[in-house]
């Protein structure tokens, strides 16, 4: 867990909310830049001054009126800052706070100084009015700062209580330098169980999660985020589901002989598959009560099963008899992107799950006919990435089918006919689950605040 | 009259020989060294604790005070060029099968100009007299590691019969003030070992050269398995080193298949991206001609290459193997008559030590040629103030006229976070910082520094050192040492 070093040094004249703020940047570009230097220093002193010697400041910049002089002050600033930073403190590196249009139009010009990261001021606004837990389509080119140079400030003020103790924050995630990234882990000691079914189906699966109650985050107080899955009827008709602060919707795709809800985001919208009549599978995605029909270009069937909230989509599409998997990025629109995952050497890949980082998990084959899991690590604009097996000691097979913001990714293994769920963290921690009674228990999803969904038999679900 | 002419040559050499053995026993025996900083470095011997603050032209003695001349040197770990410990053994001349497990821990802050010395109990967990197949008590061979000024471990071996390796773990999370001995029963083995922060850490070695990993400091260790890479014959069994993480998710770790058929031994290196949950194989070179069959080859990660040395016709070979083609550097001819490369210590492709059977020999140009920097008892001077380890400010460079590259796209350097973060003011208390550590998805605390012109001027609202210090045992991390397994080379 880390330390973040934050100046809040000084802001435009054209600044949006002049509330508090006494110290303004010079509309003089040379002393606009002198003065980017001198709060260098100032930041780096106050750095050591706490006993940190290295590593990353961020620094401020609100929100401004772009263009003209306020233009050419903060650019002249920026780069003043940036450049003492890096001629003058060997083993520091500096980042800038700003927004998605102030990065666009001024913090990237070619007449700057570039920083080593950039900290995304980007909340929620009227137009888009749920929070994006993730660095990318942040209303700037994802080419810029694309290398692990982003964090992202995703909504403000929030009162937030864990345990006892409240704090104010304004939440980030980050994708992005940070003294210390990898210290600490959070792995939690013990789980509880909780069953659910869909009111009188005669078997639920659940098979995604996300870390919203309804329209708010989950804040930690005995609250559950949005669960999608399927349920099979009396009729034995299967059918999708939404499961929101305890009511279930049913999702039903027109026309559909059977349909599955396997990925949601956290602004709502579900990734799945149906069945038309003549047992073909399709990919769907659902945004809203807008159904967007996902078919890979040439495949015989494509099922959609993880979707993260730059609305990336990730799945498996048939071709032959062969499966492969894809993914689906909307960007820009109305442009619409199928690539193909493939695990070089593989016999068949299926991608189920993607963070928001762009970092999907999914299970390939081996000519064995035994499956391991797999990670792929992709970045913009090609999404081609690359590929970290995954497979749970001593087990014949193993499943990935999720991977949440904090790199946590649920699956399941088998061995000899035992199947279980888990979940493994950050170093090779796997945490094994069973649910008590069942005999076999598959863990499908988790999201940012290890909550986890599954199955089990005799046939029901746990968080 | 030729058997007259070898035979003074001979003489010849062993003159030579005993000269120099006469002056490396004076020094005693260097047994490790570590070079911190270019010019920031260390060497011990078995009874000495030697620092450079010159890359090794002039040497100070900083041995902790030794109560009894029986008492050792044992293990010895630097965080940077001021903080570090001393584990001394003190098998002091008393009965070994009543009071063995002695052994004190010595701290500095400021280059050993001053020790604190603290002696923890250490209850034996083997009853005593009776002798099993544990051992008669300790040894003095010692490991030790630590990832800030707070948390550390120590390994100490008990005294086995050759192919068992068993011991105790100890653990400080005061900057070695007071240290909590572990379950017998959670340590695989007593080797050297590492840790990445302060509940992540490796051990590798063992009769069977296996490695574990913990996650939770040390209370259970995991073995890793790593599958044997395509090109090597699936029949070697590998000798692992400890992983080096050059940022948060990004780490190698060397592994030396060794083999009883050939002299040599291919050479792997894996690399993790994921904080060690996977490892592949990164590259593999050819054998190494000079391999030491049963040990592991001594090697550092340099940028991400693999950096090995051996020892042939009065030359060190270095090696480098990074992703590209690797190269080989041989060097000019050494001046010492050293015979086996034993341990590397690089900050840079260019500067580094290696310990060369007794001596150390020291490099500023990649390895082409070697200068002997061994420390000589009789040339020690009194300890020198340290250290050259704070940036230095700087005369801002002269304003730019040319344009700047296109946006960064280079990978950030330094320790990528793909967490969950939170900005706050004013600063949160300690104690919510502690609960949030134990029950928030938050990983990363952005704080806000004193001065910051358009913020509060009230001190009393912003992070001290003594706030950072105490959110940094609640796991809140803000030092950089280059620690444990986590060297930022």
């Amino acid at each position: 867990m880390g330390i973040v070093p934050t100046w809040f040094g000084l802001q435009s004249t054209c600044v949006n909310d002049s509330t508090g703020i006494t110290q303004f940047i010079s509309t003089t570009p040379a002393t606009a830049s002198d003065q980017g230097a001198a709060q260098a220093d100032l930041a780096v002193a106050a750095d050591q001054a706490l006993g940190i010697t290295s590593g990353i400041i961020y620094f401020d910049i609100e929100s401004y009126t772009i263009g003209g002089t306020c233009s050419a002050a903060v650019q002249s600033y920026v780069d003043g800052f940036v450049d003492e930073v890096h001629n003058a403190y060997s083993g520091y590196l500096v980042g800038v706070y700003a927004t998605p249009a102030a990065i666009s139009s001024d913090i990237s010009s070619q007449n700057v100084a570039q920083a080593d990261a950039i900290w995304i001021a980007s909340p929620p606004t009227k137009k888009n009015p749920y929070p994006q837990i993730t660095v990318w389509n942040q209303g700037l080119s994802d080419s810029l700062w694309p290398n692990g140079q982003r964090a992202h400030q995703f909504l403000m003020n929030q009162s937030t209580t864990f345990g006892s103790s409240t704090i104010n924050i304004d939440p980030d995630i980050d994708n992005a330098p940070v003294l210390n990234a990898n210290n600490g882990s959070k792995l939690p000691s013990s789980y509880t169980y909780t069953s659910f079914d869909y009111p009188n189906a005669t078997g639920t699966y659940a098979w995604g999660i996300n870390d919203m109650s309804s329209s708010a985050i989950i804040n930690g107080s005995g609250q559950t985020g949005q669960v999608v899955g399927e349920y099979q009827d009396t009729a034995g008709n299967t059918h999708g589901f939404l499961l929101s602060s305890g009511t279930y919707t049913s999702i039903d795709y027109p026309g559909a002989v059977s349909t599955v809800a396997y990925g949601i985001n956290n602004l709502g919208q579900i990734a799945g598959a149906w069945l038309d009549s003549s047992s073909k599978e399709h990919g769907f995605l659902l945004s809203g009560v807008k159904y967007v029909p996902l078919n890979y270009p040439g495949g015989s069937g494509t099922i959609a099963y993880g979707i993260n909230d730059a609305g990336q989509v990730v799945g498996s599409y048939a071709s032959g008899n062969t499966l492969s998997g894809f993914l689906y990025y909307q960007s820009p629109p109305p442009a619409a992107n199928f690539f193909a995952v493939n695990y070089p050497g593989a016999t068949e890949t299926v991608v189920r799950g993607i963070n928001g980082d762009g970092v999907a998990a999914g299970t390939y084959y081996q000519n064995s006919g035994y499956s391991l899991g797999f990670v792929e690590y992709a970045s913009p604009p090609t999404w081609n990435g690359t590929f970290s097996s995954v497979g749970y000691s001593g087990a014949l097979n193993t499943l990935l089918t999720s991977f949440n913001n904090n790199n946590q990714a649920t699956g399941f293994y088998d061995t000899s006919g035992v199947t279980q769920g888990f979940m493994l963290s950050y170093g090779i921690a796997f945490t094994s689950f069973n649910y008590a009674g069942s005999t076999e228990t598959g863990a499908t999803s988790t999201n940012d605040f290890e909550q986890t969904v599954g199955y089990y038999f005799d046939d029901v679900n746990n968080i | 009259m030729r058997v007259m002419r070898v035979g003074s040559v001979l003489s010849l050499l062993l003159t030579i020989c005993f000269g120099i053995a006469a002056r490396a026993q004076q020094a005693g025996r260097i047994e490790s060294m570590k070079l911190l900083t270019p010019n920031v470095g260390w060497a011990a011997t078995k009874q000495k604790l030697f620092w450079t603050t010159d890359g090794g032209a002039r040497w100070s003695d900083i041995t902790p005070k030794l109560d009894h001349k029986e008492q050792r040197v044992s293990s010895v770990f630097f965080l940077d060029s001021s903080t570090g410990w001393v584990l001394l053994s003190c098998s002091d001349g008393r009965d070994p099968l009543t009071d063995d497990a002695c052994f004190e821990f010595a701290s500095t802050t400021n280059a050993g100009a001053n020790w604190s010395i603290v002696r923890p109990k250490i209850v034996d967990p083997v009853p005593r007299p009776v002798i099993t197949e544990d051992g008669q008590g300790f040894s003095a061979v010692t490991f030790l590691d630590f990832t800030d000024p707070q948390h550390g471990w120590a390994v100490l071996k008990r005294n086995l019969q050759v192919g068992r390796s068993s011991g105790l773990m100890l653990r400080t999370v005061d900057g070695g003030k007071s240290w909590t001995q572990l379950p017998r029963s959670t340590l695989p083995m007593a080797e050297h070992f590492c840790f990445v922060n302060a509940k992540d850490g490796w051990i590798s070695g063992g009769p069977d050269q296996e490695i574990y990993s913990t996650h939770d400091s040390g209370d259970s260790w995991q073995r890793l398995l790593l599958a044997v890479p395509a090109q090597i014959s699936q029949d070697l069994s590998p000798v692992y080193g400890l992983p080096v993480f050059v940022d948060g998710r990004t780490g190698y770790l060397p592994a030396n298949y060794e083999s009883s058929m050939s002299s040599g031994a291919p050479e792997v290196l894996f690399k993790t991206e994921d904080s060690g949950r996977t490892w592949h194989a990164l590259i593999t070179t050819g054998p190494l001609p000079d391999a030491h069959p049963w040990a592991a080859y001594p090697s550092a990660i340099v940028n991400g290459e693999l950096l090995t040395a051996a020892i042939s016709g009065g030359q060190i070979d270095l090696s480098r193997n990074g992703q590209s083609a690797g190269t080989k550097h041989q060097s000019t001819r050494i001046s010492v008559r050293a015979s086996t490369v034993d341990q590397l210590s690089f900050v840079s492709p260019q500067r580094g030590w290696v310990l060369a059977t007794y001596w150390i020999l020291s490099t500023d140009d990649g390895g082409i040629s070697w200068t002997n920097v061994t420390p000589d008892p009789a040339g020690t001077v009194p300890p020198l103030a340290s250290s050259d380890e704070i940036p230095r400010k700087r005369t801002r460079t002269e304003a730019r006229t040319l344009p700047e590259a296109s946006p960064a796209s280079q990978p950030a350097a330094g320790d990528v976070s793909t967490h969950l973060g939170f900005d706050t003011w004013p600063t949160p208390s300690p104690s919510a910082m502690q609960t949030w550590s134990n029950s928030s998805p938050y990983y990363d605390v952005y704080i806000y520094l004193y001065g910051s012109p358009n913020k509060s001027t009230v001190k009393s609202k912003y992070a001290n050192q003594s706030w950072l210090s105490t959110v940094e045992g609640y796991g809140w991390a803000s030092s950089r040492h280059g620690s444990g397994c986590n060297r930022h080379v």
